[in-house]
């Protein structure tokens, strides 16, 4: 019977709704949110955000002008350009922002260099006074000599060891490079 | 990227070959959404010497003095030089802005073994250690090795600033008036003068100029709280113990003489007429008492405040400490209430602001504390659980765990509604950027053209139409990314501090 059915459903809500503390959790809290679920997108009232201060004008005359800088750096690397099939009446008012930046291997000339002055500075510890910092770990030269061997030793075997030979090619952008674990053609499982 | 510190490298032996591993530096990653702030501000506290110093090393990662020099005597040769000094005198200005920068920590020296990942670093050291001994380390001395290491960091990291160097200089102290430090007497006129050594390579130290904003931001807490004068009190205060501060998360300031703090105070500073006093105290003659009664009163005033900021340093008589931690979790908790309340609204705030104070609570007594109904309350916790800002504790009444027989108490960690909140901000910087590269691809075919030889000499043969969007273009791009900078602002103070 329908009216019996909807008496004793009727029934056994009130009971479980009348007792504090339980319909927070359990099944009849399950109930009273689907029998209200709410709406699937409720409006929100959007913020209109400040507009920008002076200062933050400032910042981003001053970052964009830094980004410029760096998009025209020897770090911003890009790939050249390769010629198109068709040659177009603009092509000759497009720079190729690859071609007139500066290579990087202007930079590492100064790298190297800081290398080899570490070297230097490895070997003029032993005639230095005392105030001076040395060069390589900054620290004031007050460390016991095992401790500078062992430094030396480390130094010196990342720059001798046999397998290590990025130096010459590490500012190449990846153009001579030797699959050396000759994984190019195998299959990946 | 290793020479702009985002990436650092470890080797390591893997059968006959060295295998170089390389590791993106993530913290230095996220600070470079502070730039446009560091460089305003490099150029407030240190002026254009400084914005341009600052520029130049962001631009290549690290650099030298000489270096440095040269990129921006290059960068500005064609354009006019200001206040008509001489080539010479800017040389200068620029070297002893960069000697300033060095010292107040600004700029920190880099060296060759930062490039190599931190737990490389620890291992090697480790290993240093444990192959002076002939037998395995056990448990414990591994233990006492690690602490000894760390306890060396710290000294490290402690020790004086590297590199800058102390040299004699014979010259005139009227061309360099730089720090004039001992004075020999014998030697006619020498005098100790702080250098920058010519080969080390410098970086911007990002968590210095965190730490200042910091402390910025500290003294304006006072400001709204009380007035300008306390806030310029607690700056002078900052300002003396800020050399002393070396990492963000220190919980004290190291502690301030309250008599170098009456020096050190700026001139312009008004105690006596910012204060009222009680006419009885004044005593018969009713003069205003001087600035050093002033000044006690107001470290008293502030001593007192209920946000338990400044305090006494315990021991020693005179002496005031901040605490930073107290001050931090006070500009957390703000800024959380701030984006709470923009989010939701005010009687979100009202829930998250009593679960503050008064700890954990049931469902129950929140509704009666904040006077809203239950089923108003329930909805309300929920949303702010699932943004992160709640967390719920089950506390059981029997054995089993029924729902109808635990507790539900709602509580806010700080911490953790921290984290998830930069979590989010982190996911809104990520679409601003996007929606920038998505503007710029839009007009993309506008941009190319732009990029013309012909176009960049003569702004002409652009029509009106395209001029109308490239301005659009630009305003959207500039509000774009002044509300990434924004967002980063946000991430910062919820996150490093």
């Amino acid at each position: 019977m329908s009216r019996g059915g909807g008496r004793g459903g009727g029934g056994g809500r009130g009971r479980g709704g009348g007792t504090p503390g339980i319909t927070m959790f359990g099944p009849d809290a399950i109930q009273a949110t689907f029998k209200n679920p709410g709406e699937t997108y409720p409006d929100i009232v959007l913020p209109v955000a400040r507009p920008a201060s002076d200062e933050e004008g400032v910042m981003f005359i001053a970052m964009k002008k830094l980004q410029d800088t760096l998009y025209s750096s020897p770090y911003y690397l890009t790939e050249p350009k390769k010629p198109g099939t068709i040659v177009r009446y603009t092509d000759r008012y497009h720079t190729d922002r690859a071609a007139t930046r500066p290579k990087l291997e202007t930079i590492k000339a100064s790298c190297q260099a800081r290398h080899r002055l570490d070297k230097l500075g490895e070997n003029e510890e032993d005639d230095e006074a005392d105030e001076e910092i040395d060069p390589e770990t900054g620290l004031p030269k007050k460390t016991g000599d095992g401790d500078d061997d062992v430094e030396e030793e480390d130094y010196e075997d990342e720059e001798d060891a046999e397998g290590n030979d990025y130096n010459d090619t590490y500012f190449d952008n990846g153009e001579n490079d030797v699959d050396l674990d000759m994984d190019e053609d195998a299959v990946e499982y | 990227m290793i020479q702009h510190n985002i990436a650092v490298y470890a080797e390591a032996q893997e059968r006959n070959r060295i295998v170089t591993y390389y590791e993106a530096n993530r913290a230095e990653l996220l600070h470079r959404a502070l730039i446009p702030k560091v460089l305003i501000y490099s150029q407030k506290w240190f002026e254009r010497e400084g914005e341009a110093i600052a520029s130049t090393i962001l631009a290549h990662g690290k650099l030298t003095v000489v270096e440095c020099l040269k990129d921006i005597q290059l960068n500005t040769k064609s354009s006019t030089l200001v206040s008509g000094r001489s080539e010479a005198q800017r040389v200068l200005a620029i070297k002893k802005t960069f000697t300033r920068m060095v010292k107040e920590k600004c700029l920190i020296a880099v060296k060759p073994s930062d490039s190599l990942t931190a737990a490389d670093k620890d291992m090697a050291d480790e290993k240093r250690e444990t192959d002076k001994m002939t037998l395995p380390p056990t448990a414990a001395e591994l233990a006492n090795i690690r602490a000894g290491l760390e306890a060396q960091k710290s000294k490290d990291q402690n020790s004086s600033i590297v590199g800058l160097k102390r040299t004699l200089d014979s010259s005139e102290f009227d061309d360099f008036d730089g720090d004039k430090r001992r004075r020999l007497m014998t030697d006619g006129d020498l005098v100790i003068v702080e250098e920058v050594e010519s080969d080390v390579y410098f970086k911007i130290n990002f968590e210095r100029f965190i730490i200042r904003w910091r402390n910025m931001q500290i003294a304006c807490l006072y400001e709204t709280r009380l007035n300008p004068t306390a806030r310029k009190i607690i700056n002078t205060i900052l300002k003396l113990a800020e050399e002393r501060m070396i990492n963000i998360k220190e919980d004290f300031s190291s502690p301030i003489n309250s008599i170098l703090l009456q020096n050190s105070l700026p001139t312009d500073i008004n105690l006596v007429d910012t204060l009222e006093f009680d006419p009885q105290e004044l005593g018969p003659s009713n003069t205003k008492p001087r600035a050093g009664e002033c000044l006690e009163k107001y470290l008293q005033i502030l001593e007192e405040d209920q946000m338990q900021i400044l305090k006494k340093d315990a021991g020693r008589s005179g002496q005031y400490i901040i605490s930073l931690k107290a001050a931090s979790r006070i500009l957390k908790k703000s800024l959380i209430q701030d984006i709470v309340a923009t989010r939701f609204g005010s009687p979100y705030v009202r829930i998250m602001n009593m679960l503050l104070e008064k700890g954990k609570l049931e469902e129950k007594q929140i509704s009666r504390f904040s006077m809203m109904p239950v089923k108003d309350v329930r909805e309300k916790l929920t949303t702010l659980c699932t943004y992160g800002i709640l967390n719920l504790q089950e506390v059981p009444k029997t054995n089993d765990r029924a729902p109808s027989r635990t507790f539900y108490l709602w509580e806010v960690l700080l911490p953790r509604a921290a984290d998830s909140l930069v979590d989010r901000l982190y996911h809104t910087m990520a679409n601003l950027r996007q929606r920038r590269f998505v503007e710029k691809a839009k007009r993309a075919v506008l941009l190319e053209k732009c990029e013309r030889s012909d176009v960049k000499d003569d702004e002409n043969l652009l029509n009106a139409a395209e001029r109308k969007e490239l301005e659009t273009l630009n305003s959207v791009l500039e509000m774009l990314e002044v509300q990434e900078m924004r967002v980063a602002d946000m991430a910062v103070t919820l996150k490093e501090l």
